[in-house]
């Protein structure tokens, strides 16, 4: 169900953006309000995965983490909502706000949630793959850091306009995405050796998750800076799926651990 | 689906191969053996308590410590 929610939520996302119907306020509204719907469907999500494990692990403490950071985000997307909605404040001025601190925060629990994850699957026991693989994410994180360094950092730290908090929180954004994509992405990997069967499907569709949520904060770093985001921008896309996306996840984890222990 | 002609290392592998495919399941079943100064064919019921601790704490990652010793308990009684 939550799978065909998804899909039609994107798609009407994507079509409503494409048109903005309603005008700016309206446009605003549906901006402000969808994240904060999607990020609380994946907060209840996750806390009915790590209720499904009985006892205290590492698998249940490292989804009890993500499910932190996720409701830290959930915080975020409702300040921010209720900030430019009630508040009537252009939050593209305000920066960085109240909302800022909550994202910022989110990221430690999704980090030590995702280390814990891959810390447990080493401790298991079962193959790690090809180290030439793990080569390979490495060199790739090292281009992507630089490009990174190049296009974003070195342009954001230059920048004599902006003061330094607003700067740090500029630069914090895509270093914080860049160290939370690389165990996400290394847990992806993991579950390419297990192939289609039920252990990879959860792990398989949280790194998804981290994936469009570091996409979208890197080109809304990068237009934010340059002061071209606004509401009804199609980045906001990747934020909505990848938070359902997170959700679903731990929905098949729910899934997978019932099933079992009922057998 | 593979299968090998030893019923306790075919049993094994159709507990475990729906949740960590068939790849994975030869491979543990193969290491695991070995560990146990074994091939798959030679597994006998004297070798299964050994066989689900450690296939239990392998699966403790994914599943949780409840859903692992389920796990294991079904390994443990194939009979």
């Amino acid at each position: 169900m939550l799978l065909i929610f998804i899909a039609v939520l994107t798609v009407l996302n994507v079509v409503y953006y494409l048109g903005q119907w309603g005008g700016p306020s309206v446009l605003q509204y549906v901006s402000d309000t969808l994240p904060v719907l999607t990020s609380f469907i994946a907060v209840v999500c996750l806390y009915h995965t790590f209720k499904a494990f009985k006892e205290i692990d590492f698998a249940r403490v490292s989804w009890v983490l993500i499910f932190i950071g996720i409701f830290f985000d959930f915080l975020a997307e409702t300040t921010y909502a209720i900030l430019e909605i009630g508040f009537k404040i252009d939050m593209n001025e305000y920066f960085p706000s109240l909302a800022d601190i909550f994202w910022c925060t989110a990221y430690i629990p999704l980090f030590a949630g995702l280390f814990m994850m891959f810390f447990g699957y080493k401790r298991s026991g079962f193959p790690l793959g090809k180290m030439k693989v793990y080569a390979i994410i490495a060199a790739s994180s090292f281009v992507v850091f630089v490009a990174m360094a190049y296009f974003l950092l070195i342009p954001i730290l230059s920048d004599n306009e902006s003061d330094d908090i607003t700067k740090l929180f500029y630069m914090y954004y895509p270093i914080a995405d860049l160290l939370t994509v690389i165990p996400a992405i290394i847990l992806f990997y993991i579950t390419t050796l297990f192939g289609r069967a039920a252990i990879s499907l959860p792990m398989r569709m949280l790194s998804i998750g981290f994936v469009c949520f570091t996409m979208a904060d890197m080109l809304y770093a990068y237009l934010g800076w340059l002061d071209i985001y606004g509401n009804g921008n199609l980045i906001d896309v990747l934020w909505h799926v990848g938070y359902l996306v997170i959700g679903l996840a731990g929905l098949y984890q729910k899934e997978l651990v019932e099933s079992v222990n009922a057998q | 689906m593979s299968s090998y002609t030893n019923i306790y290392a075919q049993k094994i592998y159709e507990i475990l191969v729906p949740l960590i495919g068939d790849m994975m399941t030869k491979g543990t079943l193969k290491s695991q053996a070995a560990k146990l100064g074994i091939n798959e064919e030679s597994i006998a019921p004297v070798h299964l308590p050994a066989l689900a601790e450690e296939l239990r704490r392998g699966l403790v990652a994914f599943l949780g410590s409840d859903a692992a010793k389920a796990v294991a308990s079904k390994i443990m009684s194939i009979r």
